[in-house]
């Protein structure tokens, strides 16, 4: 017993110089140096794996690669639709540049299928970075050859076409409701069964208990590839082949419709002008860095830049199309 | 089989290789270290070293510290389970329940050794199991459709009545008390906010280990609180030259653990298994099937049965990973993005165009295994003294471990104060003998069994004939059905008055 | 059975309100809805803490619990409660290390253990330690005081 407290007491005191030590690193921001000046921590607003997270992650490598940060972070904060890690960024990080979020389409969908009382434009955005198209599949043996052929059931009766994807207020329902939109028919009467996962959602196409998918296409590839599923038409236009082919996009099918899956960085409210434009720099840098460009080869993404004054234009032009269709399909409250 | 075999050998040889075995140490102690720190689970830390496999030239050397951080991670969980009563995630809640009770007990030795062995045991039957028959498994599993999930997840709550203790009416307030804490949060089919009485962080719904550290650790913390002036110390010291495993715990013992496997390989393999459901149902068959022995004071098949079946439920996951390019849960999904690092494809088409590839991943799994086993065995010794803390020192530890463990799970105070609440329940619920088990497998019964009912209504057009008009469905449902009531038919009316055949 | 019927009866106004509260969820009762399933949960607690009110226990679990619950003292497990609550709601404004480490001192000693100054070298330790590690090694955010840690 005796040599304990002793042992414990030299414990604490190497402790206590760990704390000090790296407490030196922290405080003010010398704004003549280019940002950063310290270490930065990048919230993913999902769980490990998703969308948002490699994103944060693949961003996280290309700035370390490119050696343009001081050290960085990526954290993760789970839940609604990214609308917790929202909150969480406003109500906690307001005016501090090193606390970095990523955010995209499916926080505006959440945003409004969840009723969050934070708007996005309470952040400070900094870049957009990548889109993902999104797919539209059904199983191999459908009776649906071409995206037209299930544009006529879906106009003529939006219900009787069943559509798996992810959660609810996600790109993918949005897409299935401005593609009944378009058509005109009615959202509200779609029949879209979410899932929490494109894992899952795969699982109900291959079971055949839907008649379609819609997701993200990097979660079909492989289906298409080996046969299980037919790929009908993307959102947008891709310069990838699946299953050696260029696919067809919706416009290309001859229906007027774009939607693509996009991500961005954003910077926590309370931040000036100067600020942003700092921060800017150094996320614009990095995206142009060949060490990004591999990133994006590696995931399958499309590189997708806008910030400053065309950035704010875009977010606002999509926030407003997100609400209308969050009010078409009648979801949420 | 003989195909089967070769296939194996040369996966092997291609893992056995000293700077592979190298990795697979240092993936397993890695595992092992985190997965006992609370609120930091394998997909967690496998994102984190993600990074680092990009500098490996080839992707065996990363499978293999994958493979050996995941064993690792899920060996800690159940550690801190059976030492702590605080289960790091999902799939070890159910060893808490008598692990715990043994470790009060002095047989804390027994009761990590038979979760070692048990994880090896089931952890070889599942990767045997994976290489024999994972394409006939997959080609059924994804036959399931949400009607067969709802029919499945009923087949699991018959089990409910396993877990109640003394009445039918107190048990039922559990489940009912555990399926209202499982409906709280968004709902994931309309996005609509439910229970969450205008509190954001109620959004996502209260996580399954909030519930359980809550309902085990503080509560138990607090029912010792109530009872410091009157009892003495309540942990018996462990037996110092003790033995991991008696003659008598090893006869208990490998039951449970072959019936834990043959429940969680196949819950594993479906694409919406998981691996809560086969735990409990695997302790609801050892009470069942073993209503004698000491439940709720320290039954070591209570422990072995459930460690068995989480193990043998990852190999499962293995199933429409590697042969549909499906991932079911988290740990899956960072494997499935470390694949895509490496420019494979899992799916349909690995077995054939990588195939080599594939039996080098299974080798390294069961390599994973051995060494798991080797470096924790001896450890037991090591771990075990942590019993040996003074109580109040330990309890003290327990309540800041939790909500080290909730914290960082959720990074939210309310979700701290949740589980604290969710634990003065518990005190009570301990207080006036409602059984705990069933809150839990409310909590994660509840919405998966709404979830794939109500799916499958969606699509059917709220058209009930949907549960009847697939043979697999009416089949699941009816065996559901007597599941629930053969058992009961004679005591039914007995039991309804309160707790007269106990 | 006083204490037990009192459990009952707060069991059965979670219930009420939890029942009341899912009224205002969705547009309707339809199976696929996802009002239905919350509503029947809570009316099954409802009418189980019913049952449960108005007979807690038969004679033999009775006597059971009687000599389960006789000598409580009350004192320490409520304290213990404030004690956590008040760690919860110190986490975000001293900081992880200093409220771990207050916290878990007064704990050790509520809880019986009579070395102040052993807890207090442990209570030190554990907090910044933990604090160190998780957010330098494991890149999980602890809350800083307003000193950093």
């Amino acid at each position: 017993m005796g040599s304990r407290p002793v042992i414990g007491g030299v414990l604490a005191v190497l402790a206590l110089v760990a704390i000090i030590a790296p407490g030196g690193a922290s405080g003010g921001d010398d704004t003549s140096q280019p940002y950063p000046t310290r270490s930065l921590s990048i919230m993913a607003p999902a769980a490990p794996g998703g969308g948002w997270d490699s994103t944060a992650r693949a961003f996280q490598q290309a700035s370390q690669d490119a050696g343009l940060d001081k050290g960085s972070e990526v954290f993760n904060v789970e839940g609604a639709g990214g609308t917790l890690g929202l909150s969480e960024l406003v109500s906690k990080s307001t005016g501090d540049p090193y606390e970095l979020m990523m955010t995209g389409l499916v926080m505006l969908g959440a945003i409004e299928t969840n009723g969050s009382d934070v708007p996005i434009t309470r952040t400070t955005p900094i870049a957009t970075m990548i889109t993902e198209t999104e797919g539209i599949v059904v199983p191999a043996d459908s009776k649906y050859r071409s995206l037209k052929e299930l544009a006529d059931d879906l106009k003529a009766d939006p219900g009787s076409v069943r559509v798996a994807g992810g959660s609810a207020g996600s790109t993918d329902q949005l897409l299935l409701g401005e593609l009944a939109r378009v058509l005109g028919a009615d959202p509200r009467k779609t029949k879209y069964v979410a899932h929490s996962g494109g894992g899952e959602a795969n699982a109900a196409i291959l079971s055949g208990s839907v008649d379609a998918g819609i997701s993200g296409l990097s979660e079909f590839v492989d289906q298409i590839e080996a046969g299980k599923m037919r790929l009908l038409a993307v959102s947008s236009p891709v310069d990838v082949e699946v299953d050696g082919k260029q696919p067809p996009t919706i416009k290309d099918e001859g229906i007027d419709l774009e939607l693509t899956n996009w991500r961005m960085m954003v910077a926590p409210p309370g931040l000036d002008d100067a600020e942003r434009e700092r921060i800017t720099g150094y996320v614009t840098k990095v995206l142009d860095s060949p060490a990004w460009q591999e990133q994006v080869k590696r995931y399958d993404w499309q590189p997708f830049v806008k910030t400053g004054r065309e950035l704010d234009d875009f977010v606002a032009s999509e926030q407003a199309r997100v609400k209308e269709i969050v009010a078409d399909l009648g979801i949420g409250k | 089989m003989l195909v089967f075999a070769a296939n194996l050998l040369d996966g092997f040889s291609a893992v056995l290789s000293p700077q592979n075995l190298l990795l697979a140490a240092l993936g397993v102690t890695l595992g092992t270290l985190v997965g006992v720190l609370p609120g930091i689970g394998p997909a967690l830390t496998i994102a984190l070293l993600l990074p680092i496999t990009f500098n490996f030239n080839d992707p065996v050397g990363a499978f293999i510290l994958f493979a050996g951080i995941y064993a690792g991670g899920m060996y800690g969980g159940s550690t801190t389970s059976i030492l702590l009563n605080t289960p790091g995630e999902s799939a070890s809640v159910a060893t808490a329940i008598e692990g715990f009770e043994m470790a009060k007990r002095g047989r804390g030795r027994a009761a990590l050794a038979t979760a070692a062995i048990g994880s090896f045991v089931a952890g070889t039957i599942g990767i045997l199991a994976l290489t024999l028959i994972a394409e006939p498994v997959a080609s059924l599993a994804v036959k399931f459709r949400a009607e067969d999930y709802f029919a499945l997840t009923l087949l699991a709550f018959a089990s409910v009545t396993a877990l109640t203790s003394s009445s039918l009416v107190r048990g039922f307030v559990s489940l009912s008390v555990g399926l209202l804490i499982g409906f709280v949060g968004i709902d994931q089919l309309t996005g609509q906010s439910r229970l969450t009485f205008g509190v954001d962080q109620l959004g996502n719904g209260v996580d399954i280990v909030i519930v359980a550290v809550g309902l085990f650790a503080v509560g138990e913390a607090l029912h010792m609180a109530s009872k410091l002036r009157s009892r003495p110390d309540e942990l018996v010291p462990e037996d110092p030259g003790g033995r991991w495993l008696s003659k008598k715990d090893w006869r208990r013992s490998w039951k449970p653990w072959l019936r834990g496997a043959g429940i969680g390989f196949p819950f594993g393999a479906l694409p919406a298994g998981g691996a809560e459901v086969p735990t409990f149902l695997s302790y609801a068959t050892e009470k069942k099937l073993n209503p004698d022995k000491e439940w709720g004071e320290g039954a070591i098949e209570g422990v072995a049965g459930p460690e068995a079946a989480n193990n043998a439920s990852f190999s499962g996951t293995l199933v429409p990973l590697l042969t549909l390019g499906i991932p079911t849960s988290a740990t899956a999904a960072i494997m499935l993005a470390a694949f895509q690092i490496f420019d494979l494809q899992p799916g349909p088409e690995l077995f054939e165009k990588e195939s080599e590839l594939v039996w080098t991943l299974i080798a390294s799994l069961y390599i994973g295994n051995i060494m798991l086993l080797a470096l924790n065995l001896p450890l037991i010794s090591l771990w075990v003294k942590v019993l040996k803390i003074p109580r109040a020192l330990l309890y003290s530890g327990i309540l800041v471990f939790g909500t080290l463990g909730v914290y960082s799970l959720s990074g939210s105070v309310t979700e701290v104060l949740v589980m604290y609440a969710i634990g003065v329940m518990g005190f009570f619920m301990r207080r006036y003998d409602f059984p705990i088990a069933p809150v839990i497998l409310g909590v994660i019964l509840g919405p998966l069994m709404e979830t794939q009912a109500r799916r499958a209504l969606t699509a059917s057009g709220d058209d009930f004939s949907v549960f009847f008009s697939r043979p697999l469905t009416v089949i699941l449902l009816i065996i559901a059905v007597a599941a629930f009531i053969v058992p009961h038919l004679p005591a039914l009316k007995k039991r309804l008055a309160f707790g007269e055949d106990d | 059975m006083i204490g037990a019927r009192a459990f009952g009866g707060v069991l059965l106004a979670v219930g009420v309100i939890a029942f009341v509260a899912t009224l205002n969820v969705g547009d309707g009762w339809q199976a696929s809805g996802p009002r239905l399933a919350p509503a029947v949960a809570s009316a099954l607690l409802v009418v189980l803490s019913a049952v449960f009110l108005i007979r807690p226990a038969d004679d033999e679990l009775l006597a059971h619990l009687k000599e389960s619950t006789k000598d409580t003292h009350w004192p320490t497990p409520v304290a213990l409660v404030g004690l956590l609550i008040g760690y919860a709601l110190t986490l975000d404004v001293f900081g992880y290390a200093l409220a771990t480490a207050i916290f878990y001192w007064l704990a050790a000693w509520l809880l019986g253990s009579r070395s102040p100054v052993r807890d207090f070298v442990i209570a030190v330790v554990l907090g910044v330690v933990t604090s160190y590690a998780f957010s330098e090694w494991l890149n999980v955010q602890l809350p800083n005081g307003p000193w950093g840690v």
